[in-house]
């Protein structure tokens, strides 16, 4: 499946939902909120939100700021 | 480790919707050369409260194993204060603060909407329209504005936890430009006004807890010092000695000089 993540075009295998993409990168979910297709998704809900080849995904953290 | 910063005598505590802070300083978490020193400078400051900001996850880096800004936060002992930095309207400034409630880092939202890049100042009208939503979602919300009086009012009265006036423009390090305006600010409010952008030295700092506000925000000022822990220091000091200058009562102004000691009697 092809996705677009934080701007760059990715592909990934055995990715389903948006929980796997997080698994898949590594990243641990209470780290991080997800916008999908420029929705906010609630984090209770990442398990059951399915992706779909072409979705664009932005995984947004913290940094340092004023 | 510090202890947190001891209130001055007979001093409530700054009141933020339902939280409470000590220390009326709070300091951001951007621009500094390395997160240790982000870490001292934010410890030496007494701070309760931090900034953040929110952007995409560097995935390159994330890949690499490289530390990120929550590896150098201890979330126990700060509270966290997401900003809405670099966002142009109010759409943008809201999915932000959407995006950090699924953080889960608590309902206080620094909401900032820019007019434009050159002046980074406010836009009210923006500010205005996305305080009402948030607050609709139940958001804390601490309003980044102008030095408007009119403004600032208004914020206040669709719900904004707090109002923040700007000093002087973000990162300028010009200081408090219109201290009339913040009294002014300050006279009409029944929430907490937080001085927001410009400081850029521990007598700014002062000038403005002498005027009365419930606390300064900065980052600039001591992150862009060529020492930050030590403005750090300064910054605290500051903000204690304007807070209790303001509570002290000052002496009223007077053209012409009144003698401290006996003028007869020689």
């Amino acid at each position: 499946m092809k996705l677009n993540v934080n701007g760059a075009e990715r592909s990934f295998d055995s990715v389903h939902t948006a929980a796997d993409l997080l698994e898949k990168l590594e990243i641990r979910r209470e780290r991080v909120a997800v916008m999908l297709n420029n929705e906010v998704l609630r984090r209770a809900n990442l398990d059951a939100t399915p992706l779909k080849d072409g979705d664009i995904v932005e995984v947004i953290t913290m940094v340092g700021g004023g | 480790m510090a202890q947190a910063t001891k209130p001055a005598t007979g001093d409530k505590k700054l009141k933020i919707g339902k939280h409470e802070f000590t220390s009326r300083l709070l300091v951001g978490t951007g621009k500094y050369a390395t997160f240790e020193l982000m870490q001292e400078a934010l410890e030496v400051s007494g701070c309760e409260v931090v900034t953040v900001a929110l952007r995409r996850v560097d995935l390159e880096a994330h890949g690499r194993g490289e530390k990120n800004l929550l590896d150098y936060l201890d979330t126990s002992k700060y509270t966290l204060l997401p900003n809405t930095a670099g966002c142009f309207n109010k759409e943008d400034a809201i999915r932000i603060c959407r995006l950090a409630r699924e953080l889960e880092i608590g309902d206080m939202v620094k909401l900032e909407v820019l007019s434009e890049q050159k002046t980074l100042l406010p836009d009210p009208i923006e500010t205005l329209e996305a305080t009402k939503v948030l607050v609709a979602e139940g958001f804390t919300v601490l309003a980044y504005t102008s030095d408007d009086p009119i403004m600032a009012k208004k914020l206040e009265d669709v719900g904004a936890a707090a109002v923040m006036p700007l000093g002087s423009p973000i990162g300028s390090g010009l200081g408090i430009l219109n201290p009339n305006n913040i009294a002014i600010i300050l006279e009409q409010a029944s929430v907490p006004i937080i001085v927001d952008a410009g400081v850029g030295t521990a007598s700014d700092v002062c000038v403005a807890m002498e005027l009365g506000v419930g606390g300064v925000l900065l980052n600039t000022g001591i992150a862009g010092a060529q020492d930050p822990v030590r403005m750090a220091r300064a910054m605290k000091a500051a903000c204690e000695a304007g807070r209790d200058a303001f509570l002290s009562g000052r002496i009223p102004k007077k053209r012409y000089a009144t003698a401290s000691s006996p003028l007869k009697d020689f």
